[in-house]
């Protein structure tokens, strides 16, 4: 099946991760996918030769190219619109379209899940990926599965840190750094660094080692998605930013803290709320969920919870219920099955 | 033209030719910038229904339909009665109602704006904002007055519950925007 994904890159790469991954995976199951980016050298910087082999990633058409033939599927990746050449060319194949939405674990996701929408004379569907059983669930290769099986035992002093300009990196970091003095924690180059640096007024470069104030650092570069994943399983706590990353760091099952990407109308507070709350209907540990929901808020700017915490009584339980929420996740199909199976289905009643 | 975020229960929209009557509309911020709008719509020549989902920014064909401004009368079981200046009354349907029934309460003095189409009555829709008095709500937190922290409220009349900031309490009067169901200010 030909499938093309359309991706529009507001900032930093977690659009473009996104679609790369699932890109990446429809591909591994057998189908001839391209991706058409607005911003190729953002999707390039987490790309790998092997990427190159399986993908066509490809810069979105101008509007005078007439030469772009519509593929029988086309994904609109978070509410993106086709440019004009594309959406003469697809409204004229009827090829099938979904609307691939932002992930979230708020209820309204569960509600508009698979459902029609119109919009300029075509029918489309939306697809939500998510947490529970009624969405989509999330992107889990195979390869991902087998990785996390063989780690699952192995102990790490590493810490990953991938953050936004978070104002409270600096204090979550000391505080992590008391559950066990020897954690190196790997700060990667970007906004994380640059905030660190910034809080700690401290002027580290990309690939350094130093001890700050006790606390063992190292500062990594930018990686693709295969060497981040590795970083992740191999790590003992992951500090995660936007929606990507946060996905990856709850399918590996170490302690996460999750700083989400803020919007101005503060609905990320909801975004955040809904996530635990489903953690707890799921998993029953209401109050290890509670401690978890609360350090996140705070994380996030929503309190002061995080300055009076001690990390020290709660690590053995925040890695359990981190354990206990990955095998939940990892019990779904991935989101490309799921996609494929609802792709298969309106393709086939179509035919009908 | 109308954006969907903008359709409000009561509206009519021709979807592939058909004139629907909008019975549910509920908007749902997505993420970053977008947000969604998911319709529970119903034809008005065949009276069939459907569930639709459309981007906030999707532009609709709304139907050009006769208005007239009205003030909640009284419920005649199952219907609603509504009166214009003149007094005559107009009756709708509940299920046609939408979120118009959070806010409905006796006495209520807005001014709503009732829709017909072939000259039946088919919907309500209340002003934009509108001002309702909270009967029970949490006890706020001392100190907190950023806003950012929210809890329940349920208001005077209806009992619908919506979220309010942590420095709202029991007997305020807050205004609230009907297109979205969320706080605006305390008044």
């Amino acid at each position: 099946m030909n499938i093309d994904i359309i991706c529009d890159v507001i900032d930093n790469f977690g659009d473009a991760g996104v679609c790369l991954r699932l890109g990446r995976d429809l591909a591994i199951n057998s189908n001839n996918v391209r991706i058409f980016c607005n911003n190729i050298e953002s999707i390039n910087k987490i790309t790998t030769t092997k990427d190159h082999d399986l993908l066509k990633i490809l810069n979105w058409p101008d509007n005078n190219d007439e030469t772009y033939i519509a593929a029988e599927v086309v994904i609109q990746a978070f509410s993106v619109r086709l440019p004009q050449c594309m959406f003469e060319k697809v409204k004229k194949k009827k090829s099938l379209i979904i609307n691939l939405e932002y992930l979230t674990a708020e209820k309204f996701a569960e509600d508009c899940h698979k459902l029609p929408s119109f919009s300029d004379g075509m029918e489309s569907f939306f697809f939500f990926p998510g947490f529970s059983e009624k969405t989509g669930s999330v992107v889990i290769e195979d390869q991902l599965r087998n990785k996390i099986k063989d780690n699952k035992n192995k102990s790490s002093k590493n810490v990953s840190v991938f953050s936004y300009d978070n104002k409270k990196l600096l204090i979550l970091i000391n505080k992590l750094n008391m559950i066990d003095p020897q954690f190196i924690f790997n700060i990667f180059e970007g906004k994380a660094l640059d905030i660190f640096n910034k809080l700690s007024k401290e002027n580290l470069k990309s690939e350094e080692k130093t001890v700050y104030k006790d606390i063992n650092i190292k500062t990594l570069k930018m990686v693709n998605h295969e060497e981040y994943d590795d970083i992740l399983i191999s790590s003992a706590i992951n500090l995660v930013r936007g929606e990507d990353s946060i996905v990856r760091a709850m399918l590996v099952g170490k302690p996460f803290i999750w700083n989400i990407y803020p919007t101005d109308d503060n609905a990320h507070l909801d975004k955040i709320n809904a996530l635990f709350n489903l953690m707890n209907e799921k998993l029953g540990l209401k109050d290890d969920i509670e401690i978890l929901k609360n350090i996140t808020l705070s994380y996030n700017g929503f309190s002061d919870f995080l300055e009076n915490f001690d990390f020290s009584e709660y690590y053995e339980k925040w890695k359990n219920l981190s354990y206990l929420w990955s095998e939940y996740l990892l019990s779904h199909d991935s989101l490309t099955k799921n996609l494929l199976s609802f792709i298969g289905e309106k393709l086939s009643k179509d035919d009908k | 033209m109308k954006l969907a975020q903008e359709v409000r229960t009561g509206n009519v929209i021709m979807l592939n030719g058909n004139p629907m009557v909008v019975q549910k509309a509920e908007y749902s911020k997505s993420g970053r910038n977008a947000a969604v709008v998911k319709m529970k719509l119903k034809n008005l020549l065949s009276n069939g229904g459907t569930e639709t989902v459309f981007r906030a920014d999707d532009r609709l064909d709304d139907v050009i339909l006769e208005h007239k401004d009205c003030t909640y009368s009284y419920y005649n079981d199952p219907l609603y009665v509504f009166m214009d200046e003149e007094f005559n009354q107009y009756e709708i349907e509940k299920d046609n109602m939408g979120d118009v029934l959070n806010y409905l309460i006796d006495g209520m003095e807005d001014v709503c704006q009732v829709t017909f189409y072939n000259g039946k009555a088919i919907s309500v829709e209340l002003p934009i904002s509108i001002v309702r008095e909270v009967e029970y709500t949490e006890p706020a937190v001392k100190g907190d007055t950023s806003g950012k922290v929210v809890k329940p409220a349920r208001l005077a009349g209806t009992g619908y519950e919506l979220s309010v900031p942590d420095f709202v309490n029991i007997g305020d009067k807050i205004e609230i925007d009907t297109r979205t169901n969320e706080f605006r200010k305390r008044v």
